[in-house]
C-alpha cells in the first residue's frame, strides 16, 4: 500500500472507528484500525466484535493493499502532526509514515489478522432518516437502559417503525423514558427490533452533528447504519449486533389512569428539586407532597447527617392529595430531557408510577417508580 | 455418526490447525444445524464469525469434515437468533441504586405464567422442617403430572411455601421451555371465575385453563365457602387430572382442616402427595441467615448471627427482616457492622414486638378466624359440633399459652363453669396424642397468634 492523503481527512475517519476499538489480549487484532487502500480510496476500519465502524474517503492511490495500525499508537501519532498532506507506505510489516519534514515507522499487523466486518447481504429491508431527528431522539432515551444479564432485551434501546413514526423506548425496570417522532418515509416496514446500548451511544456521539440523512439496513440479525457526504467523497458505516429476544409489552407500564394531576414550570421543578437534592444523601430520595388545597408540590429532602430543606412551589393540581419518596436523580433525568416549558406529572398513589411529559407538541414520556415511604 | 458428533470430531481436527486464541473466538458456540443434501448448515453466534468462517477458514473446515463424511460437499454458515445461554452471562448486575427503590410490577413476573425469576431451587435452603416438600417439589420437576399428583403444600406464614412452588414453576419452564404453565393465587382465581360469570365467557376462562400442562394455585383456604369457584377449579382438575398434568396447591394447613370446602373438591386435594412445611429449626435458622448474608454481602459475628436465630423462631421472612435492619445499619455507618448492644436494640422492634405476646383476645380471634366462625359464636350458648370444638381448643391454648385459671377461661366464655374448662383441656390434651390433624390445627393456630 503506497497512498498520499489529506492529514485532517484521515485525523477525522480516526477519531470516529477508534470508537470500536477494544482491548484483547487474546485477539490484539481488535486494538488495532485496519487501513486499506483501493482505488482513489483509503477504507478505515475498526471493531470490536459487537459493533464494526467503517470510514471510506478519497486519498490519492498508487499502490494498492492494506495493513492493520495499532489504534493507541497512530490516533496519538496523527494528532500531532503538523502538515497538512501525509504519505504512508507499507514495507514488509512496518507502516511509514512521512511528510516534508517528519519521518515515523510503525510496528504493523498483517491485515490477515483482522476481523472481516460483515456487510451488506442486499436483502436487508433499507429506511432512509433524518439524521438529525434520528439522533437527538436516541440520545433521549439511551442513558436509560441497565446492563441486566437476566433481562438482556432490556439492555438495549427498543426501535419500532410503525405507520406515521419511530417509537423509541428504554427502561431499566425502574424507570422506562418513550420518545417517538414523525416519520413517514419507512415505506410499510413494521419492523422493530432492540439496539445494544453501546451501539445506540456512539450513533448519538458520530451522527448526532452531522446532516443528512442514515440509511439504515435492517436484517434479522444486525444492523447496518450508513451515512454519505457526497461533497466530500465520504461514508461512515455502523454495523452492530442485534439483541435477541422479545422486548417487554412496555405500554402496559405507562399508567392510564391518575389520581391526580399536577401542571408546573420544568424550569421551576427542576430547580427545586435540584435544591432539594443537596440534603438527600446516600439514598437519593426526595419528598414530593403534592396539595390539592394550597394548590401545589412541596418538595423535601432530610438527611440525618446534613439537615434538611424543604420548598413550596404553586402549580395547577387537579385531584387528590398525594405523597411520594422518589430518587431525585431519576426525576432530573426524565426531565432534563423535556424540551418545553411546562410539565405534567401524573400520580396514582404513593406506591405507583409517576408519569412526567411535556405540555404541547413533543412526545416524549417518562414513568419512574417511586421509593418505598 | 449424529451432527453434533461429526462437528466434535470437526473441531478436535481444527483445534490443530487454528491458534488457540483464534479457536476460542470464531468457534464458541458453534454447532451443526442441519445436513440436506451435502449441503451442511452451521449454526454461528454472530455475524462477524460468520465471515471470518466464511472467508478464511472455510478451507480447512471443509477438508476436515471432508475427512469425516463424504457426503458434504458445501458448508453454510447462519447466524441463528437464540437466547444466550445463561450459563456464558456473568452474575446478575443489575442493582438498584438504593435497596428501597421500587421496580415497575411488570418486570418482577414473567406475564404468561406469573412466575417470578427471582425464586430458584438453588436459594431454597433445606432442613428437616421442609424436606419432604422439597424432596416431592423435586420430583414434581423431573416429571410433572406423574408421581406425585396433585401435590399439595402447606405450612404457616413466611416460611418458604411461596418460593417453594415459583422454584417448581421456574424450574419447569427451564427445563421443558414448551410447557404451558400458570401460576395462580385462588384470590385471582376467584376474580377470574367471578368476572367471567359477569361477562357471560365462562367457556373462555375454562378452555385457558385446560390446556395448561401444569396448573399451580396458591393459598387454597381462601376458597373456603366460595362454592362456584370452587366448582369450576373442581372441573379444572378434573380434566388436567385425566390428561396427565401437574397440578399443585399450597394453603396454609392441611385440607382437612380448611373449613366450608366441598367434600369432592377435598378429596382431590388429598389424592396426591400432601407435604407440610414446619418450623425451621436452630441450626436452619442460622443456615438460613449465612445464605442471605452472603447474598447481601454482609459480614455478622456469630453473636449476632446466634441472637437473631434464637430469638426469631416462626418465620423465615422475619429473619430476613431483622437482617435487612442490620444492613441499612452498616450502610449508614460506613460499612461498620453492628455489634451485638447494637443489634440487641436495633431488631428490638421486630423481636419483642407486642404482637408476639399473646392474650385472650388474641386466642378468640385466630380460633374463630380459623375455624370461620365469628368471635361471639365461641362465646355463645350453642352445642353445634363445629362451634364446640373450636371453642375447646380456644380454652385449651388460654390455659395452654397464658396460664390462665378455670374459672377464668369458663368467664371468657359466656360464663361457662370451671369444670367445662377443665373438662375441655383434658379432652385436647388427650385427643393431641392420638390425632396428628389436631397436632397441626394446634400449630398453625398458634402461628396466626404470634406471627399476627
Amino acid at each position: 500500500m503506497k497512498i498520499q492523503i489529506l492529514k485532517e481527512s484521515l485525523k477525522q475517519a480516526i477519531a470516529i472507528v477508534e470508537r470500536a476499538t477494544a482491548k484483547n489480549p487474546t485477539l490484539p487484532a481488535l486494538g488495532t484500525i485496519s487501513l486499506v487502500a483501493t482505488k482513489n480510496i483509503l477504507e478505515v476500519a475498526a471493531t470490536d466484535l459487537e459493533i464494526g465502524i467503517r470510514y471510506t474517503m478519497l486519498a490519492q492511490v498508487e499502490k494498492e493493499g492494506g495493513v492493520a495500525v495499532p489504534a493507541r499508537l497512530f490516533s496519538q501519532l496523527i494528532n500531532v502532526l503538523t502538515e497538512k498532506d501525509i504519505n504512508m507506505n507499507v514495507v514488509a510489516t512496518e507502516l511509514k509514515v512521512e511528510s516534508k519534514e517528519q519521518k515515523t515507522t510503525i510496528k504493523t499487523l498483517s491485515l490477515q489478522e483482522f476481523p472481516i466486518i460483515p456487510s451488506l447481504q442486499g436483502d436487508e429491508e433499507a429506511v432512509e432518516i433524518d439524521t438529525k431527528s434520528f439522533c437527538a431522539a436516541l440520545a433521549k432515551v439511551v442513558t436509560i437502559p441497565s446492563q441486566s444479564q437476566t433481562r438482556p432485551e432490556i439492555s438495549g434501546v427498543f426501535v419500532a417503525f410503525y405507520k406515521e413514526g419511530i417509537r423509541l423506548a428504554a427502561t431499566d425496570s425502574f424507570r422506562l423514558a418513550e420518545k417517538s417522532i414523525s416519520f413517514t418515509g419507512a415505506k410499510g416496514i413494521e419492523a422493530a427490533f432492540i439496539l445494544p446500548q453501546k451501539t445506540a451511544r456512539e450513533l448519538v456521539s458520530i451522527f448526532g452533528d452531522i446532516e443528512g440523512v442514515i440509511k439504515l439496513y435492517i436484517s434479522p440479525t444486525q444492523a447496518l447504519f450508513e451515512h454519505t457526504a457526497k461533497e466530500q467523497q465520504t461514508s461512515i458505516q455502523v454495523v452492530s449486533r442485534l439483541i435477541e429476544g422479545e422486548y417487554p409489552q412496555y405500554q402496559d407500564i405507562i399508567p392510564q389512569n391518575f389520581k391526580t394531576k399536577v401542571q408546573v414550570s420544568k424550569q421551576e421543578i427542576v430547580a427545586r428539586i435540584k435544591t432539594a437534592a443537596v440534603f438527600s444523601g446516600k439514598m437519593q430520595d426526595t419528598k414530593l407532597v403534592v396539595d390539592s388545597k394550597k394548590k401545589g408540590l412541596e418538595i423535601s429532602a432530610e438527611s440525618q447527617d446534613t439537615g434538611k430543606h424543604s420548598s413550596f412551589l404553586s402549580a395547577s393540581v387537579t385531584g387528590e392529595h398525594v405523597e411520594i419518596s422518589l430518587n431525585w436523580r431519576f426525576l432530573l433525568e426524565g426531565l432534563s430531557n423535556i424540551k418545553g416549558e411546562e410539565v405534567e406529572i401524573g400520580f396514582g398513589g404513593e406506591d405507583a408510577p409517576v408519569l412526567l411529559k411535556p405540555i404541547g407538541k413533543e412526545q416524549y414520556l417518562y414513568v419512574v417508580m417511586p421509593v418505598k415511604a | 455418526m449424529t451432527k453434533d458428533e461429526l462437528w466434535q470430531a470437526t473441531l478436535a481436527q481444527l483445534q490443530f490447525k487454528i491458534s488457540p486464541a483464534n479457536f476460542a473466538t470464531w468457534l464458541k458456540n458453534t454447532f451443526i444445524l442441519s445436513k440436506k443434501e451435502g449441503t451442511l448448515f452451521v449454526s454461528v453466534p454472530n455475524n462477524f464469525s460468520k465471515e471470518w468462517l466464511e472467508h478464511k477458514y472455510n478451507k480447512i473446515i471443509f477438508h476436515a469434515i471432508k475427512s469425516l463424511d463424504n457426503e458434504v460437499r458445501e458448508i453454510r454458515y447462519t447466524v441463528e437468533r437464540s437466547r444466550p445461554k445463561p450459563k456464558d452471562a456473568p452474575v446478575r448486575t443489575l442493582t438498584a441504586p438504593q435497596e428501597d427503590q421500587m421496580e415497575f410490577p411488570e418486570f418482577q413476573a414473567d406475564r404468561s405464567t406469573n412466575l417470578n425469576p427471582r425464586y430458584d431451587f438453588d436459594n431454597f435452603i433445606v432442613g428437616g422442617f421442609n424436606e419432604l416438600a422439597h424432596a416431592a417439589s423435586l420430583a414434581v420437576v423431573k416429571s410433572p403430572g406423574s408421581i406425585y399428583n396433585p401435590l399439595f403444600i402447606y405450612g404457616g406464614v413466611g416460611l418458604g411455601k411461596t418460593h417453594l412452588l415459583q422454584a417448581v414453576g421456574n424450574q419447569i419452564i427451564k427445563e421443558s421451555p414448551h410447557k404451558k404453565l400458570k401460576y395462580i393465587s385462588s384470590e385471582l382465581f376467584t376474580s377470574g371465575v367471578v368476572s367471567a360469570i359477569r361477562n357471560k365467557n365462562v367457556d373462555a376462562l375454562r378452555a385457558m385453563y385446560r390446556e395448561l400442562d401444569v396448573l399451580i394455585v396458591e393459598d387454597v383456604q381462601f376458597l373456603a365457602g366460595k362454592e362456584k369457584t370452587q366448582e369450576e377449579l373442581f372441573h379444572t382438575f378434573n380434566t388436567l387430572y385425566q390428561a396427565g398434568k401437574q397440578i399443585i396447591f399450597s394453603s396454609d394447613r392441611p385440607p382437612k382442616a380448611i373449613p366450608a370446602l366441598e367434600e369432592r373438591l377435598r378429596s382431590r386435594f388429598e389424592g396426591g402427595m400432601i407435604a407440610d412445611i414446619s418450623m425451621p429449626d436452630y441450626e436452619t435458622r442460622m443456615a438460613i441467615l449465612r445464605t442471605k448474608m452472603l447474598e447481601k454481602e454482609i459480614a455478622l459475628n456469630n453473636e449476632v448471627l446466634d441472637y437473631i436465630a434464637s430469638h426469631i423462631q416462626r418465620n423465615v421472612r422475619e429473619l430476613e427482616g431483622a437482617l435487612n435492619r442490620l444492613s441499612a445499619f452498616s450502610r449508614l455507618n460506613a460499612n461498620r457492622m453492628p455489634a451485638l448492644v447494637e443489634a440487641k436494640a436495633l431488631l428490638r422492634t421486630v423481636i419483642q414486638n407486642p404482637n408476639r405476646i399473646a392474650n385472650p383476645k388474641k386466642i378468640l380471634q385466630a380460633v374463630a378466624e380459623f375455624y370461620d366462625l365469628k368471635e361471639k359464636d365461641l362465646s355463645a350458648l350453642s352445642r353445634k359440633q363445629e362451634v364446640v370444638r373450636p371453642r375447646q381448643i380456644a380454652m385449651y391454648l388460654l390455659r395452654e399459652d397464658l396460664k390462665g385459671s378455670y374459672p377464668f377461661i369458663g368467664k371468657k366464655f359466656g360464663g361457662k363453669d370451671h369444670t367445662t374448662a377443665i373438662y375441655a383441656c383434658a379432652k385436647i390434651a388427650k385427643e393431641l396424642q392420638a390425632s396428628e390433624i389436631l397436632v397441626d390445627e394446634i400449630a398453625l393456630i398458634r402461628q396466626r397468634i404470634y406471627s399476627g
